[in-house]
């Protein structure tokens, strides 16, 4: 049988979650753009817009973070070796099923060759409520990927927006399960929703042969397209810091000031971007990556065919913010469907 | 409570403000302790980075001094700098650091007096500010001090 | 006007008098223009120019993937211009490299292309007609409000707007002028500003990005458009055109092609108030 809550029910869901000592974070316009934040009820909340400008990533996987410090005595460093801090625990409301579904990416990511328990305590501390999109804008391209307004991937309850304000709910993990257990009162039963998503589905593009892509990908290393894909690209990092699947860090110590006598600092890690030339640069001074082609390369490399090849899913969930935040108008989708219709006249020439 | 003792990190150019301070030294006059003198080759080689540095590494209060304007033993590097300085000082005004908290002088070899009085005077300025208590802030942050 | 300017992209194109053109095409997005570079004169057609077409193209003229490909013309708003003036001025761009499609926009909206086509009468048309938008006494006006209040609230307010830089350095990036092969912030031996997302090295960056364009700030808003975090970069950019004005009396950025730079010269009688 499904469930729903009301409106109503949902303020007094986060009024308890706070209540239990947990934090609750959510979309909030309190500039002029809507970003996530803490909130301490429900009204604060602003789940009215097609997404947030920068993703949950940053709940999890934040722009800087210490990882350990150390002081210098003489010639002899002293670590002093940090456990990651003790993480809050945090539900976060309103997140976009794009937004979700780069956590199952991550986790795969983060728990592969070493455990970052940074991450991971993190996530283990975090609960994922969802809603779904009854609308998108001209760069959401979920379903190009495979997803879609409504999908699961990474949340821990579903909310569906259905008819008078109430959501339809949809626990997908023990998690939610739990959660919803604990709030029984709030939640009613309900008939079977019917998907308010289908009006913005035939607003969304249709999916990508993602195989055929990978495929091109595969035997086009070096090639001519790489740099006319990127000549007007400017090499920010927009793309990759908005994104919520990118992951990659830098470690960079900064010394601070004397503590206790002794001088003192910090290792930390912080956001890096593959489209930043020094982001390969050797000590050497070589870079293998020397020219914004080898990194727009890369970007797309690693998205559709390296993390595929690893993993099994795509290091993008079409959430559309590298098309929109880009200050000169890349397009990932164009360059996807270039791709696909190349691979389609090379398998055709076969 | 002991007063508070701030913290000041001097930026002087070898040939004339250092030459200045070692003339107070050598002449015994009594000054405020609180200066940390930096010695560089020129005003003009005093980067605005070294300002936010020594902000970052705790001072309450900077000091940048050199030759007098003409005086400059490589022509013009104080003129460059005092150019650079009368835009920069706004800044970082504009960015809500206390005007009080960077002094610009002028103290040439001859002027160890000038010296010792410019210092106590910087150092009764920042006295009075107190501690750079918003800087601190960003740095106990950073540091991570905040957390612990 | 579209047809001429394709027309002139063309013939540019044709007679080799530029190897490919700079310009703008509409993005995939619609409504919204994005900058294209073209070789071929077959693909003039492409080129647009419409209120949408924000970007300013002189960053382009740097950049190292560009240059391999000869001489450049751009398509240029009045900004574009400035920046690359800027760029002759600070010897970064050859002026003979560099053609102008110039192009403005009219009190009334409307989009021409423009007459002028050496640098000559360019710099004309700008002074005659083209006050510097950084300057304009309704831009200054956000800038005097926040001169006016105490330095905790200006301090207050920088921080919290500085706290949500990410540091993707697309204000960097975006900017014709800020060209250096390795940023000072790229630095890290000795490191002058912190790589991390804190306050204290958010702050570090933004006093020093926005000090670097002291003079030079050509006030195309670039850097305040591209900022995926909203930051009003151009309130800074503002205000030190603002005090470069009124401390040293020099006209705004852009206004010539040659000569001495600011922050390259020094006159005896500049400003002495401020030393003890």
């Amino acid at each position: 049988m499904a469930i729903k809550i009301s409106k109503d029910n949902l303020a007094a869901l986060v009024d308890s979650l706070r209540r239990s000592g947990m934090r609750v974070v959510a979309p909030v316009s309190r500039t002029a753009f809507t970003e996530f934040a803490e909130i301490v009820a429900l009204d604060e909340a602003d789940f009215s817009q097609v997404n947030t400008r920068s993703s949950i990533k940053q709940f999890l996987f934040p722009a800087t973070e210490p990882i350990l410090s150390y002081s210098l005595e003489q010639s002899n460093v002293k670590l002093e070796c940090e456990e990651p801090p003790e993480p809050r625990k945090t539900v976060i409301i309103g997140s976009r099923p794009c937004d979700t579904a780069s956590l199952p990416i991550l986790d795969k990511l983060f728990s592969w060759d070493c455990e970052d328990r940074f991450y991971l305590n993190r996530r283990a501390a975090t609960v994922v409520i969802s809603i779904a999109c009854t609308d998108c804008d001209d760069c959401c391209f979920c379903t190009a990927i495979g997803l879609g307004p409504d999908s699961k991937q990474g949340s821990d309850l579903l909310l569906v927006p259905g008819e008078s304000g109430c959501y339809n709910a949809e626990p997908c993990t023990e998690r939610g399960a739990e959660l919803v257990k604990q709030h029984e009162k709030l939640f009613t039963q309900s008939a079977a929703p019917a998907s308010v998503c289908k009006a913005v589905l035939e607003k969304l593009p249709k999916p990508l042969n993602l195989d055929r892509i990978a495929n091109w990908l595969r035997g086009h290393f070096y090639d001519d397209f790489w740099q006319a894909a990127s000549l007007k690209c400017v090499g920010c990092g927009c793309c990759t810091f908005l994104c919520p699947t990118c992951h990659c860090f830098d470690i960079t110590d900064e010394h601070g000031r004397y503590r206790d006598g002794r001088r003192a600092g910090l290792r930390r890690k912080n956001w890096d971007s593959c489209q930043f030339a020094q982001f390969t640069l050797h000590a050497s001074g070589h870079n293998p990556r020397p020219d914004r082609a080898s990194r727009w390369r890369q970007r797309m490399m690693h998205k559709f065919l390296y993390y595929p090849e690893r993993f099994g899913s795509r290091l993008c969930t079409g959430c559309g913010r590298c098309v929109r935040s880009c200050p000169v108008q890349m397009d990932i989708r164009d360059q996807l469907k270039a791709i696909e219709s190349m691979q389609a006249d090379d398998e055709q020439h076969l | 409570m002991a007063e508070f003792e701030p913290r000041i990190a001097a930026f002087v150019c070898t040939w004339c403000t250092y030459a200045g301070a070692d003339l107070a030294g050598t002449s015994r006059l009594q000054y405020a302790s609180n200066v940390r003198v930096i010695k560089l080759p020129c005003t003009g080689r005093i980067d605005f980075h070294f300002i936010i540095k020594a902000f970052e590494r705790g001072a309450d209060a900077v000091l940048v001094s050199g030759c007098h304007p003409g005086d400059c033993h490589y022509t013009a590097g104080n003129y460059h700098a005092r150019r650079r300085w009368t835009i920069f000082r706004k800044l970082l005004e504009f960015t809500g650091i206390e005007s009080d908290r960077v002094t610009f002088a002028w103290v040439s070899a001859a002027e160890g007096a000038k010296w010792a009085n410019l210092v106590n005077e910087v150092t009764e300025k920042a006295r009075k500010l107190g501690p750079f208590t918003r800087y601190k802030r960003l740095n106990e942050i950073a540091e991570g001090e905040a957390e612990r | 006007m579209i047809d001429q300017l394709r027309r002139r992209a063309r013939e540019l194109l044709t007679t080799g008098e530029a190897a490919c053109i700079i310009g703008y095409a509409n993005a995939s997005v619609p409504g919204k223009a994005a900058p294209i570079v073209i070789t071929r004169a077959e693909d003039a057609d492409r080129l647009v120019f419409h209120a949408a077409c924000c970007n300013n193209l002189a960053v382009y003229l740097t950049r190292p993937e560009i240059r391999k490909l000869g001489t450049v013309a751009m398509v240029a708003k009045p900004a574009d211009v400035r920046a690359a003036f800027v760029l002759m001025q600070e010897n970064q761009v050859r002026p003979d490299d560099v053609k102008f499609i110039a192009v403005d926009v009219t009190p009334a909206g409307e989009c021409t292309l423009l007459a002028q086509r050496t640098r000559e009468e360019l710099l004309d048309y700008l002074v005659k007609n083209v006050p510097p938008a950084e300057l304009a006494d309704d831009a200054l006006k956000d800038v005097a409000a926040l001169e006016e209040q105490t330095d905790g609230e200006r301090w207050a307010y920088w921080q919290q707007q500085f706290s949500r830089c990410i540091r993707c350095y697309a204000c960097r990036q975006v900017c014709p002028l800020c060209y250096c092969s390795r940023c000072v912030a790229d630095k890290n031996r000795p490191q002058w500003i912190e790589t991390s997302a804190h306050g204290r090295g958010n702050l570090a960056w933004n006093i020093t990005r926005a000090f670097h364009l002291a003079g030079r700030c050509v006030g195309c808003g670039e850097c305040e458009r591209a900022c995926p975090a909203g930051i009003p970069l151009m309130k800074l950019n503002r205000k030190l055109a603002k005090d470069v004005r009124d401390s040293f009396g020099v006209h705004a950025a852009g206004y010539a092609f040659s000569g001495e730079q600011l922050f390259a010269g020094y006159s005896p009688s500049d400003p002495n108030d401020f030393f003890e």
